[in-house]
């Protein structure tokens, strides 16, 4: 008996040493799941930032691929396989801008940067407690609640934004705001800062610090409630801020605030955690503790930005939501319109992330990391391009880099702005033209007549910062002093701007185009669909003060044609006898429509609208096409021309 | 009920009981177990075998403690089956244990006799408790063999005894003193004193210091590799803020009567350590701290009044302080203090009703009772935000009772738990009051003796709860006083094979099986709630069941032997083995909503662990003893929390020892290698457990 109790002894120390033994610890290097349908749209895919609670080191990084309707876990250690202890510990905040995704990564005091095509690391930023990022231009705004300690006699820690380049990813400045600083939105150059006081309790921070970036400096604060979370702006110049409250008596709370006069104006009795603006819808879900009840009772709704009407109390219509243990983020996609709520669960298993259409019924749900809560949506054609183009080897410069054509219509300032000389081909006018108003150079060109056009580009992305102007295109308008009219008027020659946003990254303005709603698109007099033809021959609208070709010398065929919106017409005969004409300019959205220096004059990459008319959401563009709107004469001031300068990535140049 | 009425009706209770004990006292026939439990030396208890087998019981003690390589009491319940050590590594890292999978909170640390309290969280930090004077750990799954204890004795689900050691002397000696060094890597530096003198010939006195440095630096290692076997990428680091240095005092007198003893002893302890913290991401260092001052004085009495009538009375008072200090610039700046402070009294009675005790084995039988009262006061004072004040009255009452037949031993004790909560809000005047629902639970053990020869067999069932902890219902914010006490039921059935021999080459063989299935209810989780960063919520909300195998086995076999007949020491080589596997199934069915972590194993246990120690021991005729020592300890495969996919599993870690040691008249030296193959693991997510690492004691005995 004994000899076998031996042997069975021996074989359990057998079992334990050799069946059981610690294998490599290998890299956790993604996992897919099919979900949804393959789409083809404007917005390719999405990552999706887990925090990770606190001390686990489990952010991690997912991502949804609409073009092969693919999630994939963990990409980041799949990319990254030689970082060692991978994304890091709690993942706060997620923003892809330019062709870079950068995650905040809370407490491991640092924002990583990758390439948001391929998800791998580029360097990171140190930033101590970093908590959110927003952009302009070439630089990225961090907030951090670790500045300067002071013990005066409670120990006290101010909060600060921090300024780096994009570039060389390098902190180059610091802005001292409140306590505990949160979100942060850039709007009319201007950095709004929601600062929580969450350290301090119960003495918690009620303002927002505005920051002028110009100067980088506070320069006031506008007060909203008690312990600030969220700020987002819209593009009407609101924000949209939610206060947390302080967990007793003051409740947490929605506020849309003025930013140009600081005024709160409307308060709303949402205890919202978490919100989208897409077009004038702001999404949110309100998530509000219960004593009575001892859970969480949770809103969804919509909101309208434009009116503050709250239009829904509910945006999942198919009983879901009684799935959702802790609704933590929610997102919508600015194409699809598709809502996507992610599930934190208890903090520290899997959460979920739901996919619902725009009318709320399910369409997919999947197991994410743990507490899913970022989302960054790419833009088309960041996977296809396996090299990278869009890394900026240099500083980016915010004027013209490039003409990539130079189309005008006939005009009397064709084959002069700029000059046309025998031999000249369509290659050698480009370069003309790109000397012209490449760069910072203020040179001018003519587009002629309606549809004559101009195809430029940058360097980089010019960003589309909701709610922002993002571009100007110059141009030689300026009003006549002492016009009686309420309406502007004087030398507005209006040109249609077109954007493209490299989807391909080819570096080509090959991709789809869309015109920049300006303010007569809606406009019943305004011609969506007209073609016309000009011939060599046609020589009717000369002039006697431009006696050279008006038409375009170096074209071969003895017609062009253009196609395109025609706008109304613009002029009014002031000298009632064809001498004196004075050109109104439209309201807003066009090239050479105000003079370059005020507000009209500049651009929203926001008002995109596909060539069926349908808004579109784009991250940034490369390509612009600006071609003359009117087809008009006047007279002997002839007839009425598009021209440009130049033109400005106005995130850059503040 | 009010807390004046608590009190009374402790005292009442106490009244009522002494009466019916004077009644009955007269009735009731010669019992004397006890009493002659009293008079043995130490030693030979410790080595004696268990008289009472009606509970599963693991022990270890003297010569076996001494093999193994343990720096503090957590170190040695490795050793035991059906424990989990939570070990967030390190010299001054935390370590507690979970006892069969139903977590940190259930488990009752008895410092010899008296439970070690903490209101606040309801954890002991085994890793504070040095191993310099304890003499014996035991480890009890449902409560002690005995009925005749404290009320608190029947009020865990599992305990673990902790026994320090009782002055004895050598004939004619009328002191002892011992010196002791121990030094070794991380720093460590751990001198202690321990002086014993006769003062008279019953009564004895003993005092105690140690003082420990550690830096708590070494290596660690963290390496991972491609799926195609590449190595990904390899960091070393060195533990940094794993500092500690603490202070131990403690001094008593042990007197012994006639059919009694009491002692009465004062504790210190004063710590300063680092909190090595979670290696993560870009940090690689933590800066906080924690100060640790714990005080306590307590007493024991125990006789026997009259025939049949025995007595224990037991008190104490604590005051533990605790500071945690986060000067991080990086996170959020905290500096608490909590002082908590304890007084408890215990009275515990048994009757013995019926005793009889035949020529023959087997005719005896005997029914005792017992009635115990323990009253206890809890009050935490803290410097948070919002803080309440907490303060706690328990009563806590059980009866018990114990039927002894020659083939059956049976015990079944019901325990009535009364408590009564007060919180004192600065902002207002008046406390409020919070009293809990009254609380019975009941226990019944079994053990049959069917053939009167080697092998036992036993089943025990028992209900129990621990009540929420004053973090769980009032901590600032996350408190819930809503919440309901957390429920546990074991069911165990067990057989023990247990033979002795006293020539040949086999000595000893020991054989033991536990079966066992648990019930985790009401179980308290944190949930997450509202709109705000990481806030929780305490919740009524777990359900665990456990189901799960002890195996031990253990003998002794003795290679070569030459027994002197005058003089008791013999020169002998011995050679002993013991085996621990423990098999744990804990699934969580808290919710079965989700899919994912429903019915998955809970975090941090794994299903296979065990431990297994050789010890090769020659000892001569001047008994002198060289011993060298072997231990491996296996924990399998685990998963960090419920969910059980790969990306949160953590693997298996085992670990090798070895020790050599020499003890001499006057000397004792030892030499250990701990971690001999330098196994680089982690027990806890991000907590790097150090990799080899060495020790050497010194100890001179006048």
């Amino acid at each position: 008996m004994n000899n076998k109790c031996y042997i069975k002894v021996a074989a359990l120390l057998a079992f334990l040493a050799f069946s059981a033994c610690r294998g490599p610890e290998i890299i956790f290097t993604g996992e897919d799941e099919q979900k949804g349908d393959v789409t083809t749209n404007d917005i390719a895919g999405f990552y999706l930032l887990n925090e990770g609670n606190m001390g686990s080191n489990k952010a991690t990084l997912d991502y949804y691929d609409y073009t092969t309707a693919t999630y994939t876990r963990n990409v980041y250690a799949a990319a990254n396989p030689n970082v060692p202890m991978e994304l890091g510990d709690v993942g706060n905040d997620l923003q892809l801008y330019g062709s870079r995704l950068y995650a905040v990564i809370n407490c491991s005091n640092k924002v990583e940067v990758m390439d948001a095509r391929t998800g791998r690391r580029l360097g990171q930023i140190d930033i101590p407690n970093c908590r959110y990022i927003r952009f302009c231009g070439q630089y990225g705004y961090v907030t951090s609640y670790a500045g300067p300690v002071e013990v005066k006699p409670d120990y006290e820690q101010i909060g600060y934004v921090a300024r780096f380049d994009t570039a060389s990813l390098q902190v180059l400045d610091r802005c001292l705001v409140g306590f505990q600083p949160d979100e942060l939105e850039v709007l009319n150059g201007k950095l709004y800062v929601a600062n929580s006081g969450g350290y301090m309790v119960p003495n918690y921070e009620n303002t927002l610090s505005v920051i002028d970036l110009a100067s980088f400096t506070e320069e006031r604060r506008i007060e909203v409630a008690l312990n600030l979370h969220r700020v987002r702006a819209d593009r009407y110049g609101q924000l949209w801020v939610t206060s947390r409250g302080d967990y007793y008596g003051t409740p947490s709370r929605l506020y849309c605030v003025d930013a140009a006069t600081g005024n709160i104006e409307e308060e709303y009795d949402l205890a919202v955690s978490s919100l989208d603006i897409i077009g004038d819808s702001l999404f949110f879900c309100a998530t509000e503790w219960s004593y009575l009840e001892m859970r969480d009772v949770v809103t969804y709704g919509i909101l309208d930005i434009r009116t503050h009407r709250l239009l829904s109390r509910t945006l999942i219509t198919d009983g879901t939501e009684q799935e959702i243990r802790k609704p933590y983020g929610i997102r919508v996609n600015p194409i699809t319109r598709e809502i996507f709520i992610t599930d934190a669960k208890d903090y520290v298993t899997p959460g979920t992330l739901y996919c619902f259409s725009p009318n709320g019924i399910l369409l997919w749900s999947v197991r994410t990391g743990d507490i899913p809560a970022h989302i960054a949506f790419c833009p088309a054609g960041f996977f296809v391009q396996p090299t990278d183009t869009t890394t900026p080897s240099d500083v980016p410069s915010p004027f013209i880099s490039r003409v990539y054509e130079y189309c005008p219509a006939p005009g009397q300032f064709i084959n002069v702005l700029p000059s046309y000389e025998a031999g000249d081909d369509a290659e050698s006018m480009r370069r003309k033209a790109e000397e012209a108003i490449g760069g910072n150079r203020r040179g001018t060109i003519s587009l002629g007549s309606w549809g004559g056009y101009v195809t430029f580009g940058f360097d980089h992305m010019v960003p589309n910062i909701a709610g922002e102007y993002d571009l100007l295109v110059l141009g030689n308008t300026f009003l006549a002093s002492g016009s009686a009219s309420e309406r502007p008027a004087g030398s507005a020659e209006p040109g249609i701007v077109m954007v493209s946003y490299d989807a391909n990254g080819n570096g080509l303005p090959d991709d789809e185009w869309y015109e920049l709603a300006g303010s007569e698109y809606y406009n019943p007099e305004t011609i969506h669909d007209y073609t016309f033809t000009y011939f060599r021959a046609d020589t009717t609208h000369r002039n006697p003060y431009h006696s050279q070709p008006y038409f375009p010398q170096w074209i071969e065929a003895d017609s062009i044609t253009f196609c395109g919106s025609r706008l109304p017409d613009n002029y009014e005969d002031t000298s009632g006898d064809g001498s004196y004409y004075l050109l109104y300019s439209y309201d807003y959205g066009y090239a050479d429509n105000y003079p370059n220096t005020g507000e009209k004059a500049q651009l929203k990459i926001d008002w995109a609208v596909r060539s069926d008319g349908t808004p579109v959401m784009l991250p940034g563009i490369h390509f612009v096409k600006v071609y003359t709107a009117l087809h008009q004469y006047c007279g002997r001031i002839g007839e009425t021309s598009t021209e440009v300068l130049g033109a400005i990535d106005l995130h850059m140049s503040k | 009920m009010t807390n004046s009425r608590l009190l009374i009706g402790w005292v009442c209770a106490l009244l009522v009981q002494a009466i019916a004990a004077q009644d009955m006292s007269s009735v009731v026939t010669k019992k004397d177990s006890i009493s002659q439990q009293f008079q043995l030396d130490e030693v030979t208890v410790s080595a004696r075998r268990r008289e009472e087998p009606v509970i599963p019981v693991q022990k270890l003690t003297g010569v076996r403690l001494d093999a193994l390589s343990t720096q503090s009491v957590a170190d040695a319940v490795r050793y035991f089956s059906g424990v989990q050590i939570k070990d967030y590594g390190g010299v001054g890292g935390l370590k507690t244990v979970d006892i069969r999978s139903m977590g940190t909170n259930h488990l009752g640390v008895f410092y010899d006799g008296i439970e070690v309290g903490n209101a606040q969280n309801g954890t002991v930090d085994l890793g504070k408790f040095s191993m310099d004077n304890i003499e014996e750990i035991a480890l009890y799954n449902g409560q002690k063999s005995e009925i005749f204890q404290s009320a608190k004795d029947f009020g865990s689900a599992g305990t673990l005894y902790l026994t320090t050691r009782r002055p004895k002397f050598a004939d004619g000696r009328r002191f002892n003193l011992s010196v002791t060094m121990k030094g070794g890597t991380f720093g460590l530096a751990n001198p202690s004193v321990l002086y014993e003198q006769r003062l008279t010939e019953n009564i004895h006195f003993s005092a105690n210091a140690e003082y420990m440095f550690a830096t708590g630096r070494y290596h660690f290692r963290y390496r991972k590799w491609l799926p195609n076997g590449d190595l990904a990428w390899d960091t070393t680091a060195v533990r940094q803020n794993g500092d500690v240095q603490a202070w131990r005092a403690e001094a008593g007198f042990f007197g012994y009567l006639p059919e009694g003893k009491w002692h009465i002893k004062g504790y210190f302890y004063d710590s300063e350590k680092g909190i090595p913290g979670a290696i993560i991401n870009n940090v690689w260092k933590n800066s906080q701290r924690q100060w640790d001052r714990n005080a306590f004085v307590q007493g024991n009495f125990t006789k026997r009044i009259t025939k049949g009538y025995d007595m224990q009375l037991n008190a104490k008072y604590s005051n533990d302080r605790l500071r945690y200090l986060n000067p991080d610039t990086t996170l959020m700046y905290i500096d608490n203090t909590f002082t908590q402070q304890e007084v408890y009294m215990s009275l515990a009675q048994r009757l013995a009703i019926v005793g009889t005790q035949g020529f023959i084995r087997h005719n005896t039988l005997s029914w005792d009772m017992a009635l115990s009262v323990d009253w206890q006061w809890n009050y935490l004072e803290g410097n948070l935000a919002h803080f309440v004040f907490p303060e706690r009255h328990t009563v806590l009452a059980a009866a018990a009772t114990q039927l002894d037949w020659t083939y059956i031993k049976a015990q079944a004790s019901v325990l009535g738990t009364f408590v009564y909560d007060k919180i004192h809000q600065p902002t207002l005047t008046t406390p409020t009051a919070y009293e809990q629902t009254p609380q019975f639970t009941p226990a019944v053990f079994l053990t049959a003796h069917p053939y009167l020869q080697d092998l036992y067999l036993r089943a025990f069932y028992k209900r129990i709860f621990r009540m929420p902890t004053f973090n769980d219902l009032y901590y600032t914010d996350v408190g819930n006083i809503s919440l309901r006490p957390e429920y546990t039921t074991q069911y165990d059935v067990g057989a023990e094979y247990t033979k002795t021999w006293h020539s040949g080459v086999m000595r000893a063989l020991d054989l033991k099986v536990d079966g066992y299935f648990n019930q985790v209810r009401n179980k308290i989780v944190a949930i997450p709630k509202g709109n705000g960063q990481y806030r929780w919520q305490m919740m009524n909300l777990g359900y665990v069941e456990i189901r799960g195998i002890d195996a031990n086995a253990s003998t002794t076999l003795a290679l070569y032997s030459r027994p002197r007949g005058t003089n008791r020491e013999s020169e002998e080589l011995l050679l002993s083995f013991a085996i621990a596997y423990t098999y744990q199934r804990a699934q969580d069915f808290s919710d079965p909503n989700e899919p994912l972590t429903y019915g998955g194993q809970i975090a941090y246990i794994p299903w296979h662990s065990g431990s297994a120690t050789a010890n090769l021991e020659w000892h001569n005729t001047r008994g002198e003893t060289l011993s060298l020592n072997y231990a491996f300890i296996y924990v399998g495969e685990r998963y960090h929390n419920s969910a059980n996919i790969p990306a949160n599993r953590e693997q298996p870690w085992y670990t090798h020892d070895l020790s050599l040691s020499y003890r001499m008249k006057h000397w004792f030296f030892s030499l250990e290698i701990n971690n001999v193959f330098n196994q680089q693991y982690e027990v806890i997510l991000n907590y790097p457990m150090p990799g080899i690492n060495g020790k050497a004691i010194v100890k001179y005995y006048l």
